[in-house]
């Protein structure tokens, strides 16, 4: 064997070690999350609400709250990030505007997230006087904007020249262009680009501890404190109580399932789009 | 919005002598930025209901120059242009004017066909969608005329409401053209409408285009100086960004006043 092709060996080898290790851990933890939370997946996780210390029950308010939230957020997120990703592509493309806010997009995407749950803390729970559902739906919103922003601006950069010249060509107005053609033709992967935002927040802690706080009631009243799945597993995984513990693995198996599902959709949605135009 | 109306006051009179001017080009300069000219005083008539030909080298400005025709360069920042351009008597470069009303009026088919991500039919009515209130029949009536005229109706009026993308490259291109003249515009702009597609597909393209003339007065940008020969009256010889001559396509060809003008034609450099 030549010194070269040694040397490749090595370092093949060490990629190689590299990536079994990635794949492992993440398969142990996987194993682990289907086999604890598995086993306690039965219909009272989905009809009763979050027990007492030590008592038996299920985890349907949180469910309720984490998908009432999940969801707000990401009505207040998409319409302003599908206009400002909108806007950064179409209308400001090549201005100094343009990109201070892409790099403070940039910023707010890698901002740690209990530092927005600390600024909704400041600018609406304190205003309100009190933990609420949409103080956690508004955080959401916050993480879940630079997602949607770059998400839509990415996917209209790929619209070609062409096209938006054949619609101005037959006079066609720049928002008339935006709406009925660039939307048209990469709506697919900016509805992807909402899916891949709502998995990210779907699973936020740190922005709802101080914002929805928690709560052992079933709401449907985002003016109440509300529970959700990620403030409800961190508090009952910590606790000394074994049912707590079992319902933090079941809820941790559900998250892991429905961003799973997102992940899904999103590369599934693409394809569909190809295969219509074809 | 008074612009507009301006715009619209424009009515080509038919009856008059075939030699009428739908455009004209005067002294016109062109920059893609400060320092960047591409057009130098370009003087070009273009007359009504015939096929003006732009011919000459890569580089030596026909497409820039279509473009100044319906301002398409103004989608662009730092792009300007100095001189006149008219259409009819009204000035398209001087006074504001209202874009879309004018690109409605002066079309354009592009090099590559560009079909819009939607059906056959929405592919024709969304331009007719933007300045008319129809009824849907009449809408139907449109697109069915706008299709027969580019020759594209037999073929596609069994599958009008399937994906334009599945059409073929020369059926894209005529389904462009469709779109075009389903506007009615005075004038079409064709920049090298049969450079993407295979040789029988450009015969297609080049029939229609002979068949337009009788409706339509047509700009086409070619770098094919047979097809220019084939389906031109009128062409003109642009080179490192002026254009040397102008005249009728036969003459041009045959018997051109300018050295280089003879030289090109002739195959010397291209």
């Amino acid at each position: 064997m030549t010194r070269r092709q040694f040397k490749n060996h090595v370092f093949k080898g060490l990629c190689v070690a590299a990536t079994a290790l990635g794949i492992g851990i993440l398969l142990l933890i996987l194993m682990t999350l289907f086999q604890k939370g598995f086993a306690g997946m039965n219909w009272a996780l989905f009809s009763e609400v979050t027990p007492g210390p030590g008592g038996e029950g299920g985890l349907a308010n949180a469910i309720v709250g984490s998908l009432i939230m999940t969801s707000l957020g990401i009505v207040i997120a998409a319409p302003i990030g599908v206009m400002a990703g909108t806007w950064l592509a179409e209308y400001g493309r090549n201005s100094k505007t343009a990109d201070l806010i892409r790099f403070l997009n940039g910023m707010l995407m890698s901002a740690p997230s209990i530092l927005i749950g600390l600024f909704v803390y400041e600018m609406v729970v304190v205003f309100m006087g009190h933990f609420s559902g949409w103080a956690g739906a508004i955080a959401l919103a916050v993480i879940a904007l630079p997602v949607i922003i770059s998400a839509t601006e990415e996917m209209l950069k790929l619209v070609p020249t062409s096209l938006r010249e054949a619609g101005a060509g037959l006079g066609a107005s720049r928002w008339r262009v935006t709406f009925s053609l660039s939307y048209r033709a990469v709506g697919t992967g900016i509805v992807t680009g909402i899916l891949l935002a709502i998995a990210r927040i779907s699973g936020e802690t740190a922005p709802l501890l101080f914002t929805a706080l928690n709560s052992s009631f079933m709401t449907i009243n985002p003016n109440e404190p509300m529970a959700n799945l990620p403030v409800t597993i961190y508090k009952f995984a910590m606790s000394p109580y074994e049912s707590w513990n079992q319902l933090a693995w079941s809820g941790a198996l559900l998250i892991t399932l429905a961003i799973l599902a997102l992940n899904i959709a999103s590369r599934i949605l693409p394809g569909l789009n190809k295969r219509r135009a074809s | 919005m008074s612009q507009v109306a301006v715009l619209s006051d424009y009515q080509p009179q038919y009856a008059q002598s075939a030699l009428e001017h739908s455009m004209e080009v005067q002294g016109l300069n062109f920059y893609y930025g400060k320092d960047k000219q591409a057009l130098y005083e370009i003087d070009l008539p273009v007359y009504h209901n015939r096929v003006t030909a732009l011919i000459g080298p890569s580089g030596c400005g026909k497409s820039t120059l279509l473009r100044c025709m319906n301002r398409i360069y103004d989608l662009y920042h730092g792009q300007y242009a100095e001189g006149d351009v008219k259409l009819g008597k009204q000035s398209i470069l001087k006074g504001p004017i209202d874009l879309n009303t004018l690109r409605s009026k002066v079309g354009m088919v592009f090099q590559k066909p560009t079909p819009f991500p939607m059906t056959i039919y929405d592919n024709i009515a969304f331009g007719l969608k933007l300045y008319h209130r129809l009824s849907r029949r009449d809408l139907d009536a449109r697109v069915q005329e706008a299709l027969e005229k580019a020759q594209l109706w037999e073929e596609v009026k069994d599958k009008l409401h399937s994906e334009a993308s599945g059409l073929s490259g020369g059926q894209q291109q005529r389904l462009c053209i469709a779109r075009t003249i389903a506007l009615k515009p005075d004038v079409i702009l064709m920049d090298e409408p049969t450079s993407a597609l295979d040789p029988i597909a450009t015969q297609g393209i080049e029939k229609l285009i002979t068949e337009l003339r009788d409706d339509y007065t047509i700009v086409i940008v070619t770098h094919n100086m047979q097809q220019a020969s084939r389906i031109s009256d009128y062409t003109g010889f642009m080179y490192l960004g002026k254009l040397v001559e102008f005249g009728e396509t036969e003459k041009i060809f045959t018997h051109a006043d300018n050295e280089k003008t003879r030289e090109y034609v002739g195959g010397v450099f291209g």
